[in-house]
This record gives structure tokens, C-alpha cells and sequence, in this order.
């Protein structure tokens, strides 16, 4: 048989008929479009159990209770708001919902790093072990010991108990250089302690409140507890109608708060101050304000003081400087709105203005910050339901007196680096870097940065690292962000997913709270907690230095503080929801815990005790009239300069640098809460949500008025160049009617140059060319604007 | 003539190889085919159904549980087994029950037993929708393993990892479409 070419072809033709009749190629076919389904190198998340951990996150003051969503108790997959937590209620903010970015994410610092060449060269910044690492560290501290004040050491936390053994540490070594990162509960504090007597934060009673006077306090877009502000600012707008509170917003940008308000007073950048004063003297000229708080207060009339002289009065202070149209003047709202709305806020109870513009984390002037709580005196909304007071502090054990050797009660008694010109209980960052960098009065010789990053934060970044130059730095830092960069020894800590860490009452709030956050899960890489690294470094050190920790580790000494809570018989571990602090203040709670230890397992079970037995202040008040003072004596006695006008709030116009004539036009940065601003870098989560006439790919876009960029010539999108006496940067404009005309609106927290590729090089950072006026009181840097000019890109 | 014959009998043999081309692509397709496209896996151990069903009365909820969630808590733990093997137990044929002590209860580790339907990460399932919610029994999708003394091989596809047994897309369609249960892409696709 000979298989020619036909014969050949049927039997292919048969064999491929016979295929096609089977399942051969449809199954193939199928299995190639699903063939990428199982490739084993695809990232899969472990299957397995859930379980809920509830902590509290520490992304941000907040203080907001979250709950963990673990898969077999090792894997955290989600992050939710806890709704038995009284703050955020089940709430939770952008930077919160994606706190597990940080966990997992690539800008990890994942041992000890030891910088062997040259500062800054990330390829020379070499692992070493935590032995090695804390044996160098106390060698050149033992080293620096003649001289202790050279250490210094820079927070961006002022409260909670690392920041505690922190200073500590300072004392005990001989340094009065503790300094906390410019904030303004700095501005805040030191407001309090000098009209009120004492010094702490702000409590608003704002889920009672019938009317919110906002001066420049962006209430929906992170201010205060930002959480707990969504859910008050719920509250308000639940209410039926009639009784709905009434928000007003007077400030110079359209935010989100200013549109969300019943009514937006658009003012001029910087004069927040002026509006208060405008509708304190509306208010006292009509005779609106509550007779008898202003009775019982001081400064309000002239006073006389030790040596007999008559001094100025608030109230002939604000009838004679800030009359309606005067202040329009200033402001730019019309005459006839200051006195609607002085009417308004005087006749509506209870009524609060709210002081801290943006989201009340950058510092303000401190008579700023008095004008508006002399507003809420003046019609006596002080310490009253619905109004303001002071935030009561947890009754937390004090620790034992820190041991001083000789060498450090030397050191202690060196003036303070970070000291202002008035003798002021605040430490400026600002005057820290002109004086490190000068070396005067003395030579600083160790930085610690612990949860800041001023090499990103602080305008004056540049001078800070000229200034390290003679100076070792270490950081604390859980990321690779631009100050620990720079430094010489990196001491990682663990992520708040991944520690013990207590977190104090958030700003705002008018009932204590204590939060507690536990580790969800096991470090994932080798870090070690702060807290236990300056206990054990303080074992280590000679002289009186170990004494002052007698602690094993951060747990003990944490405790040790937390027992002062069970011991206060009164308040709740928040276990349940529902909870309102809120409506039972001022009174004691039957605590719903038997003893130290059932409080302590409760707390790492929930996350927050809360109490309300305290109220927002009551009694006489600790100044030296014992009442509050509208016009504040120990403003005077802390050196700060200027007459009568030294101890009462006013307005100061602001020196903006920039010749007007060069630069036209006036920077004003703003934050908003898709972009974290504090010692984090956003996460893409929240990359993510920015608009892209905020971010368009990795330009920055600057909030410029129609009229304004008609004027320059300038069309939606278009790159510029923005040029301020500091230096210059690209943007692309986007023209928009929420901002002011001649001011352009720079959002903070973008130009990143360290953390990880997902932010890297995205938009430019507004420090580099920002140029902060220094508050005369407290030497902190403030947000007034900056001369600035459009140049070609 | 002869040139006419020639070519009758080349055409006989051409349909003779057709016939062979058909038969042997049939074969190809149906009986060679499958076994080089799946690979089988045996499991770690065997586990006879009859015998701890008939033999000692268990329920199949006593292995194959949900968790307090609601969520289907897939292959039984290890505890599930030490609760009546931490000891030996068995009589007969010893040899499994020893490597279950000898190599899982004793050191606490799971069984990794492999999965006839393990679905794809892109694939999201709820059990408890299926069985609590819309009562269906284990058998309208699963292989009724109650006669089965012994484990079967699992068939695993060469190209995709799938398992021979993984339920397809299309069955899932036809049954949400029978039972008018929605059949949007996100019901499944999250």
C-alpha cells in the first residue's frame, strides 16, 4: 500500500475531525483565557479566620478608636472605625482608613541604621545591630556628658508618656532642650494659662452648641478631633428644622467648612484677629454680653495695676480700635455684616467660636488666638453648656521626681535653645536652628527626632540641615522620610499596629479621655519600642541618670501612670455604643471596672476610658485676679513687649516679606484631609482621592481667583513659576472662585523627597518657599502669607 | 481500466485512513488528552468517610464547620482530629491513624489537605449565602462523599492550576439565573 498525497490528506482530515469532535480544543481555548488565574507568583491573600482587634489610631492627635480586621490573627486586612469609641463613634478619616499602608508599605525602616559615609547618601546608611547601635549611642552620650545642654531633643508629639520618658531623659541627663515641633496647641496652652490661669487645651461643647463662629477653623476638613467633628457636624445638621445649629465661617479661602456653613464671611488672610475684635465692640457698644460674667472678670473696664498706673480695658480697647467700619477696612466684610453677625453670635445661646484656622495644627498669633475666646467670654459662653472651657487632664499618677546629679542641674539651668524672646513656657523650632547654626549661646551636640520630620516640616529645612553639620542626629522614625535621611543613627521604632502606646485627650474635647493602643500584631521587622530604647539607654549611662528610670520597660512605666485612672474612682472603659460623655458632664461616672487590673485588661480589650466628672472647668480661676482676664497680667510679667496692648488681644497686621511691588501677590497655604501633613506622608490610598485640579499628575496645582489670573494672563492648567524672597517652584494653576483675588492657595503636605516611589516627586512642598512670620509672643511660626510672584515656568 | 481500479482502491484505503484519523483524534481527545492535561495529587492522608459516619456517628457539621462569623471555615482544623485520635483509637488497619498522630496531632500541625474546588482569588464566595441562606445542600455542587471509604485522587489542570472539579462560571449562571438570584458580575467579582 502506497499513502499517497489524497490519502494522506483524509487521514488528517479524520484525525482533525476526530479532535473536534472531542473536548480537546474548546477546553484549551478555555483554559488559556483563565490561565493567568492560579500563577503561583500573583499575590494571594492568606484565606483563613477574621478577627477583630480593637486599638486606637495614632496617624494624628484624633484619638479616633479603630478596630483591626486580622485574617488568622497575623495578617491585618482592614481598618474600621469602633463605634463604641465616644470620639469618632465608628467613624474614621481617610489617613486612618488607610493606616495599613504604613504597616505594609515600602518606605519601612526595617533595622537600625548607622549612616558610614557621608550624611544624606542612603547607600551608606548601613544596617547594625540594636546592641551595636545603643552602645554607640551611649558611648558618645557619655562622651557629651561635661556639657549635657548640648543634647537636644525634637518631638512631634507634646503629650503621651515616650514623649514623658523623652523629657525625662533631657532632665536626668542635664539638657532644657526638649522642644516640641510649632504647634497650636502650643499657642493654645500658653492663651489659657495666661487668661484663665492654667495651662491645657481648649474644650468645645460643640454637640450642644445652637451657633459655630469658625474663624478660620476648617471643622469638616480635620480640625480639632477630626473624626468627632464629622459626627458633631452630623449632629447639627440632624437637628429639625428651626433648631438646626447655625455655622458661620469667616476666613479667606473657600474650604469645604466654608461651604458646608450656613454663611461664609470671606476676609482678608491673617485678620481673623480683627473680625473678633469687630464683633467684640459691636457686642459691648449695643450691651449684648453677659453682664454678669463680665462682672465677675478682669481687664474687661481700665484697671489699675501694682504701681498704680491705669491701664487699657478690653472695652474701650474694641470701642476705640475696632469700630464696624474700621475693621471692614482691615477685613473686607461689609460694615453691616460684622454688626449682623455680632448680633447674631451675642443673641443666639449657646454660642462658640472656634480659634485654630486650618485644621488648628500650625501655630497662630497668640493675640489671635485670645481675640476669639475673649468673643466667647464676652457673651459667657465660658465653662457654660454648649460653649467652651478647659479640657480636663486624665488623673494620671506622677512619676517619681527625676534624680539630678550636679552635672545636670548644670545643664538644665543653660538658657533654652529653643527659648523666645518673652519668657514663655513654648519652645520655638525656629529659634532652635538659628541658634544651633550659630553655636550660641553654646554648641548644640545631638539631635533626637522623634515623630517629626523637620527636615520636611519647617520652612527653615534648609538651615536646619546647615546646621546639623556640626551636630549627630538620631531618629526615632518608623519611615525612611526625609529626616532620617539625614540622620547619623537610625532607631526604627515599630508602627502604632505594632506597639503599646498611650494617646492623650484629643484637642476639642470637653470630656478626659485616655486612650490606650495595643499592638493588633508582632513587629514585622526589627524595631524596637522608644520608650524601651531611652529606658535602656538610661540603665546605661553613668550618674544619676539610671536612677530616674526604674522601670524594666515602656509597659511599666506606663502602668505605673495608668493606676492614677483606677484610683480616680470615677469613669467608663467605653465598651458599649452609645456612649455620649457629652450629655453627662460634670458628673461622676460609677467606673464599670473593680480594680487596676480589670481596668488595665479592659483598656487593651477597648482602647479609651473617658470620664466627665470634671466638667469643662469650674471654681475659681488660677490668674492672679483669680477671674478670667480679658486683659492678661502675666503677659507683662513674662517680659513681653509693648504697653497696655502686651496683655490684650488685638491685631497686629502682619509683616508679610516681599516688596509689594515685586511680589504682588500673597502665598497662604491650606491643608485639607486628603493630604496628611504631620510627620506622615500621604499613603496612595489617599493620593488617590486628590482631584486632579489639586494634583495633576505630579504637578501641584495652586488655587489662583479668575479675576486674579485674567490679570496676569493666566488660563486653567497653565505651568508657572512661583517665586516668594525664598526661592521659586513649578505649579499649574487652577482658577477658582474659592480663592481670594491677589492670594494664591497652596495646599501643605505634597514634594515629598523621601518615604516611598508612591509619593516621591509628587508636587511641590510649600515650605520650600514659604517664609512664616515669627509670633512676637511666642516665636512660632505662623501662616499670616508671604509675598509672592508669577514668573515664567 | 487499470489506471480506474487504481484509483478505486486509493480511494478505499483514503477512506480507511480517515476512519483511522477520526478514531485516533477521538482517542487523542477524549482519552489521552485529559490524563497529560491533568496532573494528581494524592492527599496527605486518606480519610474514610463510611467509617466515621457509620461507624462512629458523626454528623458532617462535626467537621466541616462555620465559624462563629458566618463565614465556612473550609477544611476541619487538627483539633477537629485530636478531639478522638489524641490517642489511638482504631483497630485493623493502624498504619493512617499512626502518621495522623505520629506526624499532625502530635505537633499541632494541620492536615494540608488539597481542595477538588479551590476557586481562584478573583472569585469571591460565601458559603453561608449558599447553604444558611438559601438552604442548599453540600451535594447540589460537591461530590457526595458518604459511601466513600476512600479519598480520591484530585485532578489538577496542568495550564491553570484549576482543579478538574472547580465548578465553572457557567453553572454558577445558570443557577443563580434558575433560582432568579441576581447574576451581575460584582455578585461574585468583587
Amino acid at each position: 500500500m502506497q499513502l499517497d498525497r489524497r490519502a494522506f490528506v483524509k487521514l488528517v482530515a479524520g484525525g482533525v475531525g476526530g479532535t473536534l469532535l472531542s473536548p480537546l480544543p474548546w477546553k484549551l481555548l478555555d483554559d488559556v483565557s483563565i490561565w493567568s488565574q492560579n500563577w503561583s507568583w500573583r499575590p494571594s491573600p492568606e484565606r483563613g479566620a477574621a478577627t477583630m482587634v480593637n486599638t486606637v489610631c495614632q496617624l494624628c492627635p484624633g484619638g479616633c478608636g479603630i478596630r483591626v480586621r486580622l485574617i488568622n490573627k497575623k495578617n491585618a486586612v482592614r481598618i474600621d472605625g469602633n463605634p463604641n469609641h465616644p470620639v469618632n463613634r465608628g467613624g474614621i478619616c481617610p489617613l486612618g482608613a488607610s493606616g495599613l499602608q504604613f504597616l505594609y508599605g515600602p518606605s519601612r525602616i526595617e533595622t537600625p541604621l548607622q549612616q558610614t559615609g557621608k550624611r544624606g547618601d542612603l547607600k551608606t546608611l548601613k544596617p547594625i545591630s540594636w546592641d551595636d547601635a545603643l552602645k554607640i549611642l551611649a558611648e558618645q552620650l557619655q562622651g557629651m556628658r561635661k556639657e549635657p545642654q548640648g543634647l537636644v531633643c525634637l518631638t512631634g508629639r507634646s503629650k503621651g508618656t515616650v514623649s514623658e520618658l523623652l523629657a525625662r531623659f533631657l532632665q536626668a541627663y542635664g539638657s532644657p532642650n526638649f522642644l516640641v515641633m510649632p504647634s497650636e496647641a502650643e499657642t493654645e496652652s500658653l492663651g489659657l494659662l495666661v487668661s484663665q490661669g492654667e495651662a491645657g487645651q481648649v474644650a468645645y461643647d460643640l454637640e450642644k452648641s445652637k451657633l459655630v463662629l469658625s474663624f478660620g477653623a476648617d471643622y469638616v476638613g480635620g480640625w480639632g478631633a477630626p473624626a468627632r467633628m464629622m459626627a458633631a457636624f452630623d449632629g447639627w445638621r440632624s437637628k429639625p428644622q428651626g433648631e438646626r445649629t447655625r455655622i458661620i465661617y469667616a476666613g479667606p479661602r473657600g474650604s469645604l467648612s466654608a461651604s458646608k456653613a450656613d454663611d461664609w464671611v470671606a476676609i482678608a488672610p491673617g485678620t481673623e484677629a480683627a473680625l473678633a475684635l469687630g464683633l467684640a465692640s459691636v457686642i459691648v457698644r449695643e450691651q449684648l454680653y453677659s453682664q454678669a460674667f463680665v462682672a465677675g472678670a478682669f481687664g474687661f473696664e481700665d484697671w489699675s495695676d501694682g504701681q498704680g498706673r491705669s491701664r487699657q480695658g478690653f472695652k474701650s480697647l474694641v470701642i476705640k480700635d475696632y469700630a464696624p467700619e474700621r475693621v471692614s477696612e482691615i477685613t473686607g466684610a461689609a460694615k453691616e455684616k460684622i454688626v449682623e453677625l455680632a448680633r447674631e453670635f451675642a443673641k443666639t445661646k449657646p454660642a462658640v467660636a472656634l480659634s485654630g484656622r486650618g485644621q488648628g495644627r500650625a501655630p497662630d498669633s497668640l493675640y489671635e488666638f485670645l481675640a476669639v475666646q475673649s468673643l466667647n467670654a464676652l457673651v459667657g459662653s465660658l465653662r457654660q453648656p454648649g460653649g467652651v472651657g478647659v479640657s480636663p487632664k486624665a488623673p494620671l499618677t506622677a512619676w517619681p521626681a527625676v534624680a539630678q546629679d550636679e552635672v545636670s542641674k548644670k545643664g538644665c539651668s543653660a538658657p533654652r535653645l529653643g527659648g523666645a524672646a518673652a519668657d514663655v513656657p513654648v519652645s520655638s523650632v525656629q529659634n532652635l536652628v538659628k541658634r544651633m547654626s550659630e553655636g550660641k549661646p553654646y554648641q548644640a551636640a545631638m539631635l533626637w527626632v522623634y515623630e517629626a520630620n523637620p527636615a520636611y516640616s519647617l520652612s527653615e529645612g534648609k538651615e536646619l540641615l546647615a546646621a546639623l553639620e556640626k551636630v549627630k542626629m538620631v531618629s526615632f522614625s518608623s519611615f525612611m522620610d526625609e529626616t532620617a535621611m539625614m540622620a547619623d543613627l537610625v532607631l526604627p521604632a515599630p508602627t502604632f499596629l505594632e506597639r503599646l502606646e498611650d494617646g492623650p485627650t484629643p484637642a476639642g474635647l470637653q470630656y478626659t479621655v485616655f486612650n490606650l493602643s495595643t499592638p493588633v500584631l508582632k513587629p514585622k521587622f526589627e524595631t524596637r519600642h522608644p520608650g524601651d530604647v531611652v529606658i535602656k539607654l538610661a540603665k546605661s549611662l553613668e550618674g544619676s541618670i539610671a536612677a530616674s528610670f526604674p522601670w524594666n520597660d515602656y509597659e511599666a512605666a506606663l502602668k505605673e501612670r495608668v493606676k492614677g485612672l483606677a484610683a480616680g474612682k470615677s469613669g467608663w472603659v467605653a465598651a458599649e455604643a452609645g456612649l455620649q460623655p457629652w450629655a453627662k458632664l460634670g458628673q461622676t461616672l460609677e467606673p464599670n471596672y473593680s480594680s487596676f487590673d480589670d481596668l488595665w485588661k479592659k483598656l487593651t480589650e477597648n482602647g479609651c476610658w473617658c470620664d466627665t466628672s470634671q466638667g469643662m472647668g469650674a471654681g475659681a480661676f488660677k490668674t492672679h485676679s483669680g477671674k478670667f482676664e480679658f486683659a492678661c497680667q502675666r503677659l507683662r510679667e513674662m517680659g513681653v513687649a509693648g504697653d497696655d496692648l502686651a496683655c490684650l488681644p488685638h491685631y497686629e497686621e502682619p509683616v508679610l516679606a516681599g516688596d509689594p511691588a515685586q511680589y504682588p501677590l500673597v502665598l497662604v497655604p491650606y491643608e485639607i484631609m486628603a493630604l496628611t501633613n504631620g510627620p506622615l506622608a500621604n499613603p496612595p490610598f489617599m493620593t488617590k482621592m486628590l482631584f486632579d485640579f489639586e494634583l495633576k499628575g505630579s504637578d501641584l496645582c495652586v488655587e489662583i481667583n479668575p479675576q486674579t489670573a485674567a490679570k496676569a494672563g493666566l488660563k486653567e492648567g497653565m505651568p508657572v513659576g512661583l517665586k516668594t524672597e525664598r526661592g521659586t517652584f513649578r505649579a499649574r494653576v487652577h482658577l477658582t472662585n474659592v480663592a481670594r483675588p491677589g492670594v494664591v492657595f497652596i495646599p501643605v503636605g505634597l514634594g515629598h523627597r523621601g518615604f516611598d516611589a508612591y509619593i516621591k516627586g509628587k508636587g511641590v512642598n510649600v515650605n520650600e518657599i514659604l517664609i512664616p512670620q515669627q509670633d512676637r509672643v511666642t516665636g512660632l511660626p505662623t501662616w499670616q502669607g508671604t509675598r509672592l510672584a508669577i514668573v515664567k515656568a | 481500466m487499470s489506471g480506474e481500479k487504481k484509483q478505486q482502491g486509493s480511494d478505499k484505503v483514503g477512506w480507511v485512513l480517515f476512519v483511522v484519523g477520526l478514531v485516533g483524534g477521538l482517542v487523542v481527545g477524549w482519552v489521552l488528552f485529559p490524563q497529560v492535561l491533568y496532573s494528581t495529587q494524592q492527599q496527605p492522608l486518606n480519610f474514610n468517610h463510611v467509617v466515621h459516619v457509620e461507624g462512629g456517628g458523626m454528623n458532617c457539621e462535626d467537621c466541616h464547620q462555620f465559624r462563629p462569623d458566618g463565614t465556612y471555615a473550609g477544611f476541619p482544623g487538627v483539633d477537629n482530629c485530636a478531639g478522638c485520635h489524641q490517642a489511638p483509637m482504631v483497630s485493623g488497619d493502624t498504619k493512617t491513624e499512626e502518621k495522623l498522630i505520629a506526624e499532625y496531632i502530635e505537633p499541632g500541625k494541620d492536615i494540608p489537605w488539597v481542595s477538588y474546588s479551590w476557586q481562584p482569588d478573583n472569585v469571591f464566595f460565601s458559603h453561608a449565602a449558599h447553604v444558611k441562606g438559601a438552604q442548599m445542600k453540600c451535594t447540589e455542587c460537591h461530590r457526595d462523599v458518604l459511601k466513600e471509604a476512600k479519598t480520591p485522587l484530585v485532578k489538577v489542570n496542568r495550564l491553570t492550576g484549576y482543579r478538574a472539579d472547580t465548578m465553572k462560571m457557567f453553572v454558577c449562571e445558570d443557577c443563580h439565573a434558575a433560582k432568579n438570584v441576581p447574576n451581575g458580575c460584582d455578585v461574585c467579582h468583587k
